[in-house]
């Protein structure tokens, strides 16, 4: 464990790429330790890139980059400047409003940064928010989607513990929101000194003018607000899984900015060929992750943190803050639904010894594993905030730090309240 | 010198046209997918099986032009602070680490792969040998291996590639 | 006396599913009769990978035991005789199959295809039909449905056979898929529809006592050359443990099945009665035409012969 945790610091700290850093550090360990034959990399890469749920993340930013070049973009933050343009932090308000929309539908954290980010980012920069600021945000952002329904880390919950998927969904709902609405809070915060409108209105001279700019500027804002709709209605409608959907939103970029004559055929073609090469980026740090928590979850390391932490205390409370600490360190190197698989066996039984109720504990297994996706220095939607953004890694991670902060004690509110979260599904699903 | 990197630039430009291409057919399957469902009323197979394995495909090969391109995230924080010499030290080293991680991927995964045709394993859908999906290991790290080859050896100072 | 030896020993289902109680009983044998010699470590939730990643590390080495599914018809395609569905007609008759001549051929046959030594074989229970809108009792009520399956040709052939339109879908996406409305239907099997409380999302079920979709035995496979390496006292002490240790996972299946049925009449889903035979009789022909493919007529035919 130490000698994992050496090397992968190590290498992180001379520069190694993320991925290789994830992916030698595990590498090294099996070269040195031994035990294990060295196909297991090839393997383990092959595995994590071989996931369903992986599919989703090139097409979103594919339907990000033709929205951009389609200038459907420009006209959404036009358009959001009328709406919200004159409050303060009204971009960066757009950002999380958005994701508490379509990170819902998706349930996959890493799914919304790749979808929100390349539309998102450049509309905030545009509008005078540093590039590190606009990416904190939406990666920030993101992490409300595994807790509102439908979400992933739930379902594999629910699997691993037999606790009600139906009430667990619901049950993420509350804290979802609440976190949603102190990001949003945190933004009127920490962007108060931004102008309101750093991009002029047109029209902003009369009343008039601006009535008539308005309804201009919704014209053209409908065709690409239509995107988010046939994305959120077309999953709630069951016409399409959330990975269906991706590629939906891309068809629907490229037909619109084909049809309307914004961008060619050349342009696309480009960005399928951008889009390969920075979706890869991210694959390549999914796969590198599957191989280290391979090892991890093969020398029982998780477990054995947990056995450790828990033979520390038996007081209810103290158990309880030794759970959150245990979730936030391994959600760091584990990917979500993996940690809760290795760890909902380990932790359950004594959560319901101490009397907690499984519902309430997987409120707390996910937030407490999603906070780590954003959490520097490792934090998987902070490496595809990186990519998406464009911005340095330790950038990010200080843009980030009021977020995680912030998304902590709404995290504690919610482990120590347990009424806070289940009194939801309490009242809409009473057997559950 | 000069010949390393004129055949870097020519594999990275395919490069790029085979992982977007391969893109564009994860796209175009699940896109068919959907209209088989709803509008043939009979659903295709084979369709997220493809689109998995053209992406495994496009993104070994795509991490390879990435890393030519310097578009893999690393933290890079430490490593401006050293003196010039020690960062250009630290910066060889690194490169010559990702060499050895790609020549152990190229390698096993090759044997893998030979491995997986001996055993004659079929994907489920497709019924094709696992192998031909498994081969993208040691192509993408065969790829990788040259590019960090190319960049122990060829300088690429001051240059800054920004993802966006 | 046996030799110092770690077992590790994967499976995709989770810690609650009855493999895991199978599994846990071959652990107490094995360390209890070699003397804590040979260590078993357990896998359950697919900790080590998905059921085809699993089947390769055992042949490659890193995993010892796995318990054999649909993925491992892609290495041993003969195994593809007993997923046909409808044709084998429950536990009795599963039972009958995979403790008898026909499993031991099975198993020989698994060993040449695929360098799997099957130690014995566990249950996975029966299979019915589950809804959301549409009470299933005969074929014609499955016409156009959209009902989830595994991307496996076998059952997509059935499926279409019986008229339903075939939609795979991966089995995390199951419960949201059937919430939303993507798929109309699935054949998980019960222990499935009570791990991912499928309960929830439907409220039709065909009675898998008239009527199962699929019962397979599941081998519990080890690599041939891994366990042939072994001294022959290990031999004996692992695959002793593991034939009792299957007894006692197919008891508990048994057990399990039962008490899910209150539970879903419970929860509030109708059990319908079905017309099995008309089922069957679609789906024949799917039978014969895939046994032929796979070289596995004689065995189909010894399976038919023993329908209880
Ligand atoms: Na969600
Ligand atoms: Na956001």
């Amino acid at each position: 464990m130490t000698l994992l945790g050496s090397l992968f610091f190590g290498l992180l700290v001379f520069g190694v790429p993320v991925a290789f850093v994830l992916g030698g550090a595990a590498t090294l360990y099996i070269v040195l330790v031994g035990g294990v034959p060295l196909s297991t990399v090839p393997q383990r890469i092959f595995a994590g890139l071989d996931q369903f749920v992986l599919m989703s993340i090139p097409f979103f930013i594919l339907a990000g980059f033709l929205m951009n070049e389609a200038q459907l973009t420009g006209r959404l933050v036009q358009f959001a400047n009328y709406m919200v343009g004159r409050w303060r932090a009204g971009l960066a308000q757009v950002n999380v409003v958005t994701s508490l929309f379509f990170g819902g539908i998706t349930g996959a954290a890493t799914a919304d940064v790749a979808a929100i980010g390349p539309i998102m980012i450049p509309a905030m920069v545009k509008q005078g928010y540093s590039r590190e600021n606009a990416t904190a945000v939406t990666v920030a952002s993101s992490i409300v989607g595994p807790l509102l329904p439908p979400s992933i880390p739930m379902l594999v919950y629910g699997i691993s513990s037999g606790a009600s998927i139906g009430s667990l969904f619901l049950a993420g709902v509350t804290p979802g929101l609440v976190a949603g609405f102190a990001m949003l809070a945190l933004n009127r915060y920490l962007f108060r000194h931004m102008a309101p409108t750093a991009v002029p209105l047109e029209g902003a001279g009369s009343s008039m003018a601006r009535i008539t700019g308005f309804f201009a500027s919704l014209r053209i804002a409908l065709v690409a607000l239509a995107m988010p709709l046939i994305i959120v209605g077309g999953v709630v409608g069951g016409v399409f899984t959330p990975t269906e959907s991706s590629v939906a939103a891309v068809l629907y970029a490229g037909i619109v900015g084909l049809a309307m004559r914004t961008m060619g055929l050349r342009v696309v073609a480009r960005m399928i060929g951008l889009t390969a090469i920075l979706s890869a980026t991210i694959m390549l740090i999914v796969a590198g992750a599957n191989l280290l928590g391979w090892v991890l979850a093969f020398e029982r390391v998780p477990q054995a943190i947990a056995e450790m932490f828990l033979s520390l205390t038996d007081n209810r409370w103290v158990f309880l803050l030794m759970v959150m600490a245990i979730l936030l360190v391994v959600g760091l190197f584990l990917e979500t639904s993996g940690a809760i698989i290795i760890l909902t066996p380990v932790l359950l039984p004594s959560a319901l010894a101490y009397g907690f109720d499984p519902i309430h504990f997987g409120v707390v297994i996910v937030f407490g594993l999603v906070i780590g996706l954003i959490t520097p220095p490792v934090g998987l939607c902070l490496f595809v905030g990186c990519s998406v953004g464009g911005v340095q890694l330790h950038r990010l991670a200080r843009a980030v730090t009021p977020y995680m902060v912030l998304l902590i004690v709404v995290y504690a509110f919610f482990a120590f309240v347990p009424q806070a979260s289940t009194w939801l599904p309490s009242l809409l699903n009473p057997i559950g | 010198m000069t010949h390393l990197r004129r055949i870097g630039d020519l594999l990275e430009r395919a490069g790029i046209g085979l992982a977007g291409t391969l893109l564009a057919v994860a796209l175009g399957s699940i896109s068919a997918q959907i209209f088989f469902r709803y509008v043939l009323g009979n659903s295709l197979s084979f369709a997220e099986e493809l689109a998995r394995y053209a992406l495994i495909w496009s993104a070994m090969v795509g991490g390879a032009v990435a890393y030519r391109q310097g578009a893999h995230v690393a933290m890079t924080m430490a490593v401006e602070r050293f003196p010039g010499p020690i960062a250009l030290i630290v910066g060889k080293a690194v490169h010559l680490f990702v060499a050895a991680f790609a020549g152990l991927l190229a390698y096993q995964g090759w044997a893998i792969a030979m491995r997986n045709f001996a055993r004659q394993q079929l994907s489920p859908a497709l019924q094709i040998e696992i192998g031909w999906i498994y081969l993208a290991i040691p192509v993408g790290g065969a790829l990788l291996l040259l590019a960090a080859i190319e960049a122990l050896f060829v300088s690429r100072t001051g240059e800054q590639v920004s993802a966006l | 006396f046996a030799q110092s030896l770690t077992l590790r020993f994967a499976m995709i289902t989770a810690e609650t599913f009855p493999y895991m109680d199978g599994a846990n009983r071959f652990k107490e044998l094995v360390e209890e009769r070699s003397g804590g010699e040979i260590e078993v470590l357990l896998y359950p939730g697919a900790q080590l990978g998905n059921e085809r990643e699993i089947n390769e590390a055992i042949l490659e080495g890193s995993v010892q035991i796995g318990i054999g599914a649909g993925a491992m018809a892609n290495l041993a395609p003969i195994y593809n005789i007993v997923q046909v569905p409808f044709l084998i007609r429950g536990q009795t008759h599963m039972e009958a199959i995979a403790l008898g001549e026909i499993g031991e051929e099975l198993a020989r046959r698994i060993e040449e295809q695929a360098g799997f030594r099957t130690l014995a074989w566990f249950s996975t229970g029966d299979s019915p039909i589950e809804t959301v809108d549409v009470p299933v009792s005969t074929p014609a009520d499955l016409q156009g449905l959209r009902i989830r399956v595994i991307e496996s040709p076998v059952l997509l052939d059935a499926m279409r056979a019986l008229g339903a339109n075939p939609t795979p879908t991966a089995y995390t996406e199951v419960y949201t898929g059937l919430q939303q409305g993507v798929i109309e239907g699935a054949h998980l099997d019960v222990l499935s529809v009570d791990t991912l409380n499928i309960g929830e999302v439907i409220n039709y079920m065909t009675d898998w006592e008239q009527m199962t979709f699929v019962s397979e035995p599941r081998p519990v496979i080890m690599s041939a050359e891994f366990f042939d390496g072994l001294d022959e006292e290990t031999q004996t002490i692992i695959s002793e443990a593991m034939i009792e240790a299957a007894a006692y996972e197919r008891e508990v299946v048994a057990g399990r099945m039962s008490e899910i049925r209150d539970k879903l009449v419970a929860q509030g889903i109708t059990i319908t009665d079905v017309d099995a035979d008309a089922f069957i009789e679609l789906v024949k022909p799917v039978w014969y035409s895939y046994a032929e493919q796979i070289g596995a007529t004689d065995l189909l035919e010894q399976i038919i012969a023993a329908t209880p």
